[in-house]
């Protein structure tokens, strides 16, 4: 029972860490080709590389077994490691949160509403303010109307000077979100990992782990306080988490 | 809230045929098949004969009494 349930905690870690790189790798590398930055900063990795890697592998790997393990077959001897069935969920997975996060990225500032920071905003602490907007060497940004969030891309397609300058103010409100959306794509994936056998219910027994729920809720409140107080240093928008 | 889409995509997913993903290893179907096969076998086996000691079990209770 121990054997099979090692051999299943090591495919559950799998499936959720293949699932997360993907979308981590293909964010940065396409968002970075657009964008002249990758939309998640190195640090915001590091902090994603830390909760993925050591945190999550600590959650997954120490579900318990339980005698319904040797109600199915064993394992087959040449049978790989990463099933059909989690190979669905590590493509489909990827692919949606892909689209999802590169919906946010890309047209993000045409339908997400902004209501923190903008013109009407004179409180530099939490974010752009109209002396900000008007010094801005680019005429098309001074035109921002505060309506929906402003493109954290640093430069448009002519090389004209997009969030570059206003690096130097606070960072970008707008991938702040996106970053938050993808932690928090991830936080909910692990949940969903738990389960590499298309069962139904993904909450059976999670109680029964104390270490999963521990890990989970110190990711959820990490990332809360990340964002709050990490600032310049994680590159990330004081009200990143509004909106 | 955006997050919470990993769970529905979740359960959406487990309605959809693995066929759609590509398969790792060298393994054959028809290996698939004989392994499935000698595990029902391998269950029928265990099957009666546990049914028998039972039975023989029971008989020696029998015999005790």
């Amino acid at each position: 029972m121990w054997g099979r349930n090692v051999y299943d905690n090591i495919r559950r870690f799998l499936q959720f860490q293949l699932s997360v790189n993907v979308v981590a790798l293909i964010t940065s590398f396409l968002g970075s080709c657009v964008l002249w930055e990758s939309p998640l900063a190195a640090i915001q990795l590091l902090w994603v590389n830390m909760i993925m890697d050591s945190l999550a592998s600590l959650a997954l790997a120490t579900e318990t077994p339980n005698p319904s393990l040797l109600q199915r077959p064993p394992y087959r001897k040449k049978e790989y490691i990463i099933s059909r069935k989690m190979m669905k969920h590590i493509l489909c997975q990827s692919l949606v949160q892909s689209v999802i996060l590169f919906a946010i990225i890309f047209a993000g500032p045409s339908f997400m509403p902004e209501g923190v920071e903008g013109p009407t905003n004179t409180n530099q602490a939490i974010g752009l303010t109209k002396a900000n907007i008007d010094s801005h060497p680019n005429p098309e940004i001074r035109k921002w109307d505060g309506k929906y969030v402003t493109s954290g891309m640093l430069k448009d397609f002519n090389g004209e000077q997009v969030y570059e300058h206003f690096y130097s103010f606070t960072p970008s409100r707008h991938l702040t979100i996106n970053f938050n959306v993808f932690v928090f794509l991830q936080i909910f994936n692990m949940l969903a990992a738990r389960k590499i056998n298309d069962e139904i219910n993904i909450f059976k027994g999670v109680f029964t782990n104390p270490m999963f729920c521990g890990v989970w809720l110190v990711i959820v409140v990490g990332q809360f306080i990340i964002v709050q107080i990490g600032g310049k240093a994680m590159k990330v928008h004081v009200a990143g988490l509004t909106g | 809230m955006l997050g919470l889409i990993s769970l529905p995509i979740n359960l959406i997913l487990k309605f959809v045929p693995d066929k759609i993903a590509f398969k790792m290893g060298n393994e054959l179907d028809e290996e698939i098949r004989a392994s499935n096969e000698d595990y029902l076998n391998l269950r029928k086996i265990s099957g009666a004969l546990r049914n028998d000691m039972m039975s023989k079990s029971g008989k020696l209770v029998g015999i005790g009494d």
